[in-house]
Parts: C-alpha cells; structure tokens; sequence
C-alpha cells in the first residue's frame, strides 16, 4: 500500500527518504570512525544538533552568505 | 558500549533500567533520529511559523480556526517539509528502536514470560477477549504491528514512548506530574487507570496515594506482562487487568477515583461515550474522574497542524476529539463539576486561568479534563 506522500511530486517524498536515510548513515560512521579512532569528543547533544542543522538548513532558505537576489519562497 | 558514542547519545538515558544492550550503531542512529526531531520541532516548526504570519501578514487574512487556516497553511513553502518529517522521522524512530529491540529479542522475549519471584501486584489476562476491530486495525503512532500484535513489541513501545518526548520525559516526569497535581487530594482507597500501557500512567498513583488499590486496564497482552514485570521490579503494588476501557466488567460504584491519560483520542466518538459512561458507573458518589488528553488551543496554526498530525501519525479518531466539546461529553453522561484546563507538561501542570503554555517549538496540546460524581 502507498504511504502517504506530501510534496506536489511524489517522487520529492521518496527523494528525500533516500537523503535522509544517507544523512542517518553518515551520522552513524562518523560516529563508528571517531570511536576507532579514539577521537575526544565533549560536545555530546550540541554536537548532534550541530551535524542535523548542517544537513537541514537549506530546508528553510538559510545561507550563511545570502545573496540580495536570492528571496526566500 | 564505547564512551564516545556513549557521550554523542546523551539522549539514550531511555536506554536505562530497559535491560535493553542497544548496539553502538544503533544508538548512534536513535540518536540521529532524536536530532532530527528537535531540529524539527524547534527550527522547522518556527520556521513555518515565520511564513504563516508573514503570510497572514501580506494578505490580511484573519483565520479564527484550524480549518479556517488550512488552505494558507497548505500554500507555504514549508508546510509539506513538515509534514514530511513528521511522518518520517517517526517511521524512522521505528526502525531504529525495532532494531535496538531486535538484537536482544530472545532475552526480552524470554524475560517477559518467565516466572516472577514477587508478587507485590497482579496480572490478569484474558485470552477470549476480542481486541475491538478499531484498535487491531489500525498501526497507532506508525508503530509496526501495533502495541498488541507481539510481545517485543512492547519494549519498542516502551522505548519509544520515551524517545518521543524528546527525552523531557525521563522517569516518566509527565505522568508523576499528571498524579501529583492533575487529581485533587482525597482519601481514594480504590483507583482505576484505564488504557494503562505498559504501566507508567499508573505507577504514580501508587506513590501518591500510597494507602489506595490501584488497578490498570489494558487491551494489549505484551505490555501488560511488562507493565506487570516492571511494576514488581520497582516495588509499586497494582492489580492489572486485560480489559477493555469501554466495559470493564468491574461492579458498580467500586472505585474512587478513575484515569486515563492519552487513552480517549485513540478511541472513537462511540467509544469515547462509552468509556466515559463506565467511568461514571465504577465510581463511588462524589468520585473524580481525571483525564489527560488534547484538545484545541485557539491557535489556528497549531490546531491546524494537530488535525493533520491525527493522519500523519496513524491516529485516525483524534480529529473527531479535537472536534467536540469533550467537557460537554463529561457532563452528559452524569459527571458534576467539570473542567477542561490547559496542562503544562514540563512542570506547571494544569493551568487554573485556562490560558496555554507559551512556547516557539512545536508541542502536544494537553489538557486536564476532571469531574465528580
């Protein structure tokens, strides 16, 4: 059965099931390669956040360096 | 488990208490999930605000409710991002939180049916009850195969159920709150909680009224026998009962006080009416009825949104509750005194001006619903 779909082309819907799923594997292995590594990490919970936001902040039309031209939708 | 990821899953403390050796991956991945829906709840949800009010702002629209506001919600930009993530991530939480389970299936399995060394409380099931089609029918909350089907199921329950609350919800601090301030003082020597889950709406009541009988009612096998497990393992005496909210088959006038917290949104309207019904007959005269649940916040962005959470979350009669007067739902099947007030989950508990919590992220419009008999 079709799961339900959002965006005016479904394929969006599926598009971004893919990106997110990449997003959570990447999460995972820099997680993985850090602990191989030995690496020290304090940042807990805001470094989490901070990996998230990376990955999502072109959702809201933010840019570190916005253009004039560039209007949000 | 290794320190690094330990310190990164700062919000896998559900993990603890659970018996549940979750893989390093897994918990990274839970993790992930958990960021996600902060980033969801927090910079998405205000984000899409931003664009209705500039939106009402440019257009000098003035919707007055939820489905006033539906057509300019529809039209931003961001609203089918939301939407998106909302069913998404929780699918995803899913898939995360079976796995975790998964890996110690056998152990959970096993530790589930295996013969208790206490009997502080009680467990009793009810194999020839029939589920109702309703409840069988439906995935709630997207999980897979429901709360009912198998008895893993239950943990992934459990572990979900605090993963949702984005990890505010740590020892259950919602519900001791609903027990401590939602019901007023009194000497109840026989309690009910209907609907009781896996036990953490219940187990409050103990500790609050020390000295009263609490029995919890539930429909779903599995997490009853973990309600029942968990409940001995933390000392809290409670008789649990596989039963349905809606007919208990308890006498008349045999408790004092009768609860259900975030049971009457997953029910439909017919059931609603009834279970408030039998509330009504298992008290004792002057007995309290004490509910935790939604309703309308006025907020026509949100109530909006709440609509559409009931689809996007497989929560198909919600719409029906955030559609009707539930105080005049109480007061029709007998109950006295009856009112309906905003409930501040993070402390405040209910709010006696019946004005809502004010917040920039995205939360559950609870409220308090109480009566006497």
């Amino acid at each position: 059965m079709a799961d339900l779909t959002f965006f005016s082309d479904p394929a969006i819907d599926r598009v971004l099931g893919v990106v997110m799923e990449l997003a959570e594997e990447v999460y995972t292995l820099r997680q993985k390669v850090r602990t191989l590594e030995g690496a020290s990490d304090e940042s807990g919970t805001a470094g989490r956040d901070a990996f998230v936001a990376a990955i999502l902040v072109p959702l809201t039309y933010e840019r570190e360096s916005p253009s004039p031209e560039f209007e949000a939708p | 488990m290794s320190s690094v990821v330990a310190k990164h899953a700062t919000d896998a403390r559900p993990f603890a208490g659970l018996n549940v050796s979750v893989p390093d991956e897994t918990r990274a991945r839970i993790d992930f999930v958990l960021g996600l829906r902060h980033y969801w709840a927090n910079s998405l949800f205000g984000a899409l605000r931003a664009q209705y009010v500039a939106r009402l702002a440019a257009t000098g629209a003035k919707p007055r409710t939820g489905e006033e506001a539906a057509a300019i919600v529809e039209a931003l930009p961001l609203y089918a991002t939301f939407a998106w993530f909302e069913r998404n991530i929780q699918k995803m939480m899913w898939r995360a939180l079976t796995e975790a389970c998964e890996a110690d299936k056998e152990q959970l399995v096993a530790a589930l049916n295996a013969p208790l060394t206490t009997s502080i409380g009680t467990l009793e099931l009810d194999p020839s009850l029939r589920l109702p089609d309703y409840y069988t029918n439906t995935e709630f909350h997207i999980q897979p195969g429901g709360v009912w089907s198998a008895d893993l199921n239950a943990f992934i329950y459990e572990l979900g159920a605090k993963v949702i609350f984005l990890g505010k919800n740590d020892d259950y601090a919602f519900h001791r709150l609903f027990a401590e301030k939602g019901v007023p003082d009194g000497d109840y020597k026989d309690i009910l909680d209907m609907g009781c889950g896996f036990g953490k709406s219940a187990r409050p009541f103990v500790d609050r009224f020390p000295k009263a009988r609490v029995v919890a009612i539930d429909l779903s096998a599995p997490v009853l026998k973990l309600a029942h497990r968990q409940s001995e393992k933390l000392g809290k005496r409670i008789a649990f009962f596989q039963r349905a909210a809606e007919d208990t088959g308890f006498s008349d006038a045999s408790f004092d006080l009768v609860t259900a917290t975030m049971v009457i949104h997953e029910q439909p309207m017919p059931v609603v009416r009834r279970t408030l019904a039998e509330a009504h007959r298992l008290l004792r005269p002057g007995g309290r009825l004490a509910i935790l649940d939604y309703h309308r916040t006025g907020d026509p962005l949100r109530d909006f949104l709440m609509l559409g959470h009931a689809r996007r979350n497989n929560e198909p009669y919600m719409g029906h509750i955030l559609s009707v007067d539930t105080a005049a739902l109480v007061r029709e099947v007998g109950f006295k005194d009856v009112a309906l007030l905003p409930f501040d989950e993070r402390g405040g508990g209910p709010r006696e001006d019946k004005t809502w919590p004010e917040r920039n992220d995205w939360h559950f419009p609870w409220v308090l619903l109480r009566g006497r008999k």
